[in-house]
């Protein structure tokens, strides 16, 4: 480009400054906010890599039901690929912090993996001493120095109870805030409220049979990857397939050392019965023998007695004459009664012998009926013990990494769908200011061309017009990008996790790229602007503008048409005549109103999924958990809740992991009712009632996200993985909607028990308890033996909601404010641009007499119009927009209402319309100022 | 061996006697006589007073060169130093003229300082026809200057018999609008740039003025004065008594909408608004507007009413803004060049609309650089400088289409 023709371009920026600072904020609008909530997923991967790589966050968790012996331990050690084994022992306990009952997940303090990151304290060192987690410990209100105790459990598995927390952490296994990523625990909710750290040796070894429940695994091969990418999940897979093939030889083996030994115990146990029955025998042998014998001592005893009693009465009768005859016979006699005295007395302890003996044989009865239960027993663990594998948990599975993984995937989704809608916009308007430059310019252009400039040297002066534009604002996007943006969302970020702040993260390919595409999109606009104008001859582009063609229209014809005020007809005319502005503003007006719906919608139907789902689907607020339902504690709790007023519903409900059809695993928490009708009272299908449905026993109604998330289909099979390895197929019989941040599938009670072969034992009531009620019915049910806890779920899941809000608002928040530069960038450029095009009939209008005011109403009639269908076109672009974004930022367990938002529609409407407003008042203030003598211009 | 102003004094006559050979009419050589008068005696001012020949008679400016606008002044025979010098057929010579030597003087110059006047007879060998009268502000004339001035008034008077007699004096209306003393002054950074200087004017009632001059001379700057487009820096502005002068931008807004009718050099159609709605556009604006219909008629595109002004050729577009200013039964149209931008033929065409409009007793004021044009014109106000410069009363306007260029 010669020196001269810089000049004048410079000049042309000088004087077209708002066109250029339009297509400029476009670009820097467009690029900034990709970029920003791009980077935004990145900054959070490598902010976490970061966190995980400095506390050795494990690669690999293994549980085995069965536990880890020391040799399982040596032999995860000499696998290809893995660099440290560390065995841990954790257990479940329940925890009371003022009237809270709640879980706990007790850990053993880590050697050299999932290392603390200490925030307050320090670590325990004493048996009674604990450390817990950040979050846990400022939900309940805890701090260092604070003591409390843990529920003693039926088995021993700590050496004491009663803690002092000595120190406040984080741990790279628990990132994110949201405690639903810490685990389920066994007890009610499944809930985990509180994790915790105590010494090892607070572990009773015993209570664990010496063996290791949980083995964290480090392999240093993985460190090279972001735990986010591709890489990452290939490499770990690989690792995970080496444990896999270890694992399941070792768990065999378990299982078979432990079906021998079972099946050894029982084999010794069925001996010593059969010993112990010969005993039984032969003692009762022994007693019958000992009875025959006292039965036979008793008749010589009788018969004794008898010929004592014979002699006696002879001896009477002889008298002296006998005495006489026979002397000594007295004393024969009573010698005689003396041996039998003796001989009773030896019968009378034998009797007593017997007596004992009988005794003796009957515990021993009862002995061998124990044993014979025991027997039994052992011969029923057998039957339940299964050849069951470990369980993994890779790192991309751990709560806290795919919390982090999901909003990384909801900004990468942001970033598109909200970069687009800036792109296409910014396009128009580029191509608009563009083409309105072109055109202002046309007798310049055709002097050009008469005095010699090529096309393309003509062409070429536009295009690096608008590539300067693009390169300033791309520059501008990228500050806008890493101050703004990352800034407000990286605020949002760092509420939800447990990072101090987030890393920014800039990448020059990424900036490049943006911006690159950015300037191909914006002069391809500028070109296409260019194209036709520069086509036609010199002699033509000196005539200046072509004026419109004028040809009379079809309806100009019509009575109707020539009725109308001359004001419309204008208007008419204008937009027949102008298209390239119509088409502009429309634009412009539309995507501001779009950009608000979308926004709004965005925030609100999140929002609204609460409302809906507690308005259509869950009517109870509360749920009630009892640990073990053996005397019906569930029907005492729900009495109570019922004596109170309340509706109350006893179902099973508890959190499974499921593979779903396409191979992915998830928790699904399963509703069983105890009571249809009762149920349905309180939690309602509006699906299942329309097919009618209801909860039958062909399979599981299921949750929406899981439809649509997974690709499920009405008559696939979930399979259900019981925590004892066996697994469980449950078909899905229909798909409902369901809008809270969790699976969840309701099966029918009969379906229940055909498909987990279990009786039905209920574990959790239902209730719908006035806020104000809800204590007074919990200190009623304290009462009740095996309840657990209440928790009021619907303040749970409306916590949940606005913790997700607060990212979603600041997002709204971004877009507000970009809708409003955008609106005033295009409404503001195009209404000064019709302005000054119009300026001569203006100033032609106001010389003949219109006032001020009726210039105005010549350019705000047009205005107003092109707002409206402006404003039209935006809330379909908008409504569409807000549900694909909705639909954008739903992870695998959230799905949310994609309707119309009324107030996103009334907003957009009325944000719009002001907008559209404020920017021609600022505009139509050129009016009054115009020169009337200005017509004498040429 | 003459000296040099006798060289002078020759050269002048004989320059006089070369503008009444060359002059085609009366006008013209009397014009042409009264600039080389002014010319030669360095005076300011001069006057042309024309007798109207009716019973009683008055005196009454038919052209005069100067700032003022005396359109309206008569003398009666007899009073004045005007009348006098008619009645006695006598000149006189106010070498060093007081004021008290002649109040009407005074009137006639609008207040400027009268340093020297002369006044002779303009008489044919049958008739008396006015008076010549010419003033210098700052300095007397000479004795040889007042010499050359009668010897000029009595060549002049020579072309009179040459030519045709003057036609019937022109009747002028009411005056419409008045001008007095305005200025119009713009700052353009540090650099003040002053149009007008100072004018006088009156527009009367149904006449057809011209306002003639260079380029940059002021005239649309004093036509955008005269239609509320523009405001005075200084000086009196009334519309029938009505001051302007301090009129707010919602009065000259009112002013206009209801007095005025304009037609630009450059049509200025609402290109939106085929020639009917242009109409109707502005005719929307006032209570009692003519039928668009019939005003497009007048103008001759009856049958083009339904046209977009880009279907239109530039003569009917110059038509169809007349008929725009005319839609309104405006008191005055005001023309700005309205054939600048056409052809010869199409100027005619478009000249012989604004022929019509006159006729129906509109008041037209119109700038053109065109000379012709002030054939057509009942005054012809010749601007230089800021001011305006001379005035003719066209006793006998030309047709349109005798126009020629």
């Amino acid at each position: 480009m010669k020196p001269t023709q810089f000049k004048e371009l410079l000049a042309n920026i000088k004087a077209t400054i708002v066109s250029f600072i339009s297509i400029m904020m476009f670009v820097a609008l467009s690029v900034g906010i990709f970029v920003g909530i791009y980077r935004m997923s990145a900054a959070i991967e490598n902010t976490a890599q970061a966190y995980f790589d400095d506390y050795n966050f494990h690669n690999f968790q293994i549980t085995s039901a069965y536990g880890f012996t020391e040799s399982d331990i040596e032999k995860l050690k000499g696998l290809e690929g893995i660099d440290e084994v560390e065995a841990t022992r954790q257990t479940f306990l329940k925890m009371n912090i003022g009237n809270e009952r709640t879980s706990a997940k007790v850990l053993s303090l880590p050697e050299s993996i999932n290392m603390l990151d200490i925030k307050e304290g320090k670590l325990p060192v004493q048996d009674n001493e604990l450390l817990m987690l950040e979050a846990s410990a400022s939900k309940l209100g805890l701090t260092v120095g604070d003591t409390f105790s843990f529920e003693k459990p039926e088995d021993d598995y700590l050496c004491c109870y009663d803690f002092t927390i000595v120190g406040i952490a984080n741990s790279p296994e628990f990132v994110a805030i949201d405690s639903s990523s810490y685990g389920i625990s066994p007890f009610g909710s499944g809930t985990i409220t509180a994790v915790c750290w105590v010494c090892p040796d607070v572990f009773n070894s015993e209570a664990f049979f010496d063996l290791w429940p949980v083995v964290n695994i480090r392999s240093h091969e993985l460190d090279s990857f972001n735990t986010f990418s591709k890489e990452y999940a290939n490499a770990s897979d690989a690792i995970e397939d080496r444990i896999n093939e270890l694992g399941t030889t070792l768990a065999h083996e378990r299982y078979v050392d432990l079906r021998t030994e079972v099946e050894d115990e029982i084999s010794e146990g069925e001996t010593k019965l059969a010993d112990a029955r010969e005993d039984i025998a032969d003692g009762e042998r022994k007693l019958k023998d000992a009875r025959a014998e006292i039965d036979d001592g008793e008749e010589k005893l009788a018969a004794a007695e008898k010929e004592i009693d014979d002699t006696k009465k002879m001896i009477e009768e002889g008298g002296a004459l006998l005495a006489l005859a026979q002397p000594g016979l007295a004393e024969q006699v009573a010698q005689s009664e003396e041996q039998i005295k003796e001989q009773r007395k030896e019968l009378d302890k034998a009797r007593d012998e017997l007596s004992e003996k009988e005794q003796e044989i009957e515990d021993a009865r009862k002995e061998l009926q124990d044993k014979t239960a025991e027997v039994d027993e052992a011969r029923d663990k057998l039957d339940q013990l299964k050849d069951v594998n470990w369980a993994y948990v890779s790192r991309s599975n751990n709560g806290g990494v795919t919390s982090a993984d999901a909003l990384a995937d909801i900004m990468i989704r942001m970033s598109y769908s909200m970069a687009a809608l800036f792109v296409i916009v910014g396009m128009l308007v580029s191509y608009s200011a563009v083409s309105r430059l072109v055109h202002e310019q046309i007798i310049l252009v055709g002097t050009k061309k008469a005095l010699g400039l090529r096309r393309r040297e003509i062409t070429a002066s536009f295009l690096l017009y608008t590539a300067i534009a693009v390169v300033i604002g791309s520059v501008c996007g990228l500050i806008i990008g890493t101050v703004l943006v990352e800034s407000i969302i990286g605020i949002a970020v760092s509420q939800s996790f447990i990072f101090a702040g987030i890393q920014r993260y800039f990448s020059i390919p990424l900036a490049l790229i943006t911006s690159g595409i950015e300037l191909l999109l914006v002069l391809g606009a500028t070109w296409l602007a260019c194209h036709s104008i520069l086509r036609s001859h010199a002699v033509e582009l000196l005539r200046g503008e072509k004026p419109p063609t004028g040809k009379e229209r079809f309806f100009e014809k019509w009575a109707v048409w020539n009725k109308l005020p001359l004001y419309y007809q204008t208007i008419v005319n204008n937009c027949l005549n102008d298209k390239r502005r119509v088409f502009s503003t429309v634009v412009g007006v539309a995507g501001c109103t779009a950009l608000v719906v979308t926004a709004i919608t965005l925030n609100n139907n999140v929002l609204d999924s609460f409302d809906f789902h507690y308005r259509d689907i869950y009517h109870f607020n509360t749920i009630s958990f009892v640990d073990d339902n053996e005397e019906n504690s569930d029907e005492k709790i729900q009495s109570i809740i019922e004596d109170e007023g309340f509706t109350a519903s006893s179902v099973y409900r508890k959190p499974l992991i499921v593979e779903l059809p396409s191979g992915e695993e998830t928790n699904i928490r399963l509703v069983v009712p105890k009571d249809n009708s009762e149920f349905t009272r309180l939690y309602h299908i509006p699906e299942a009632e329309f097919y009618g449905g209801e909860l039958s026993s062909e399979g599981a109604w299921v949750c929406s996200a899981v439809q649509a998330h997974h690709n499920a289909k009405v008559g696939d099979i979930l399979i259900v993985k019981g925590s004892d390895g066996t697994n469980y197929e449950v078909p899905i019989a229909g798909f409902y909607t369901y809008y809270l941040q969790s699976n969840e599938m309701v099966l029918g009670r009969d379906a229940y028990e055909a498909l987990f072969d279990t009786e039905f034992e209920a574990n959790a009531i239902l209730a719908n308890i006035d806020d104000a009620s809800i204590e007074k019915v919990k200190e009623k049910l304290l009462t009740v033996e095996s309840f657990s806890e209440m928790f009021n779920d619907k303040e749970m899941q409306a916590n949940n909601f606005r913790t997700f809000s607060s990212v979603s608002s600041n997002v709204v928040m971004i877009y507000l404010v970009l809708a409003s530069l955008m609106a005033l960038v295009v409404l503001l450029n195009l209404n000064v641009m019709f302005i000054d095009e119009k300026k001569r009939e203006l100033i032609v209008l106001m010389i003949n007499g219109f006032s001020v005011k009726d210039a105005k109403k010549y350019i705000y009639n047009d205005t107003i119009v092109f707002t409206i269908v402006g404003i039209l076109i935006g809330l379909v672009l908008g409504i569409v927009m807000g549900s694909i974004t909705v639909g954008s930022i739903e992870v695998s367990f959230t799905f949310f209402y994609k309707g119309i938002n009324v107030a996103a529609v009334v907003i957009g409407v009325v944000f719009s319309a002001i907008l559209s407003l404020l920017m021609s008042i600022i505009a139509l203030r050129r009016i009054p100022r115009f020169k009337l003598t200005d017509i004498n211009k040429p | 061996m003459l000296d040099k102003a006798a060289l002078q004094y020759y050269k002048t006559i004989g320059e006089l006697q070369g503008i009444i050979s060359t002059s085609e009419t009366l006008e013209s050589a009397l014009k042409g006589g009264l600039r080389l008068i002014v010319d030669s005696c360095g005076a300011q001012a001069a006057v042309v007073w024309y007798t109207d020949a009716s019973e009683n008679a008055q005196l009454r400016p038919y052209y005069w060169i100067g700032p003022m606008d005396i359109t309206n002044r008569r003398h009666a025979i007899g009073e004045g130093a005007v009348g006098r010098v008619f009645e006695k057929q006598m000149p006189e010579r106010y070498l060093e003229f007081k004021p008290e030597y002649d109040a009407e003087t005074l009137t006639d110059f609008e207040g400027e300082a009268i340093a020297s006047m002369l006044a002779m007879p303009l008489s044919s060998t049958n008739e008396d026809l006015g008076v010549v009268q010419v003033i210098k502000t700052e300095e007397p004339f000479t004795e040889e200057e007042a010499d050359l001035f009668e010897m000029l008034v009595l060549m002049a008077a020579i072309a009179i018999e040459e030519n045709e007699a003057l036609a019937a004096p022109w009747e002028h209306g009411d005056i419409v609008m008045s001008l007095r003393g305005i200025t119009r002054e713009f700052q353009n950074g540090e650099i003040l740039t002053k149009v007008l200087k100072g004018v006088n004017l009156d527009v009367y009632e149904g006449e057809f003025l011209v306002l003639l001059g260079e380029s940059g001379c002021g005239k649309s700057t004093l036509l955008n004065i005269i239609g509320g487009m523009d405001q005075a820096t200084s000086g009196e502005i009334s519309y029938l008594g009505q001051d302007l002068s301090h009129a707010t931008q919602d009065e000259l807004t009112e002013f206009r909408r209801n007095n005025i009718g304009f037609i630009f050099q450059s049509y200025n159609l609402m290109p939106n608004l085929n020639a009917l709605q242009n109409l109707n556009l502005i005719a929307e604006l006032v209570k009692e507007p003519r039928e668009s219909e019939k005003v497009l008629q007048v103008v001759g595109l009856e049958d083009r009413m339904r046209s977009y002004p880009s279907q239109l050729s530039g003569g009917q577009q110059q038509r169809v803004s007349i008929a725009r200013a005319l839609v309104k039964n405006p008191h005055i149209i005001l023309a700005d060049e309205p054939t600048a931008a056409l052809d010869y033929a199409t100027s005619i065409e478009v000249l012989q609309v604004m022929e019509e409009v006159i006729k129906d007793g509109t008041t037209l004021v119109m700038v053109t650089h065109n000379e012709e044009i002030t054939r057509m014109a009942n005054r012809v106000v010749r601007m230089r400088d800021g001011r305006t410069h001379e005035v003719t009363v066209n006793r006998h306007p030309a047709r349109a289409t005798d126009l020629v260029w």
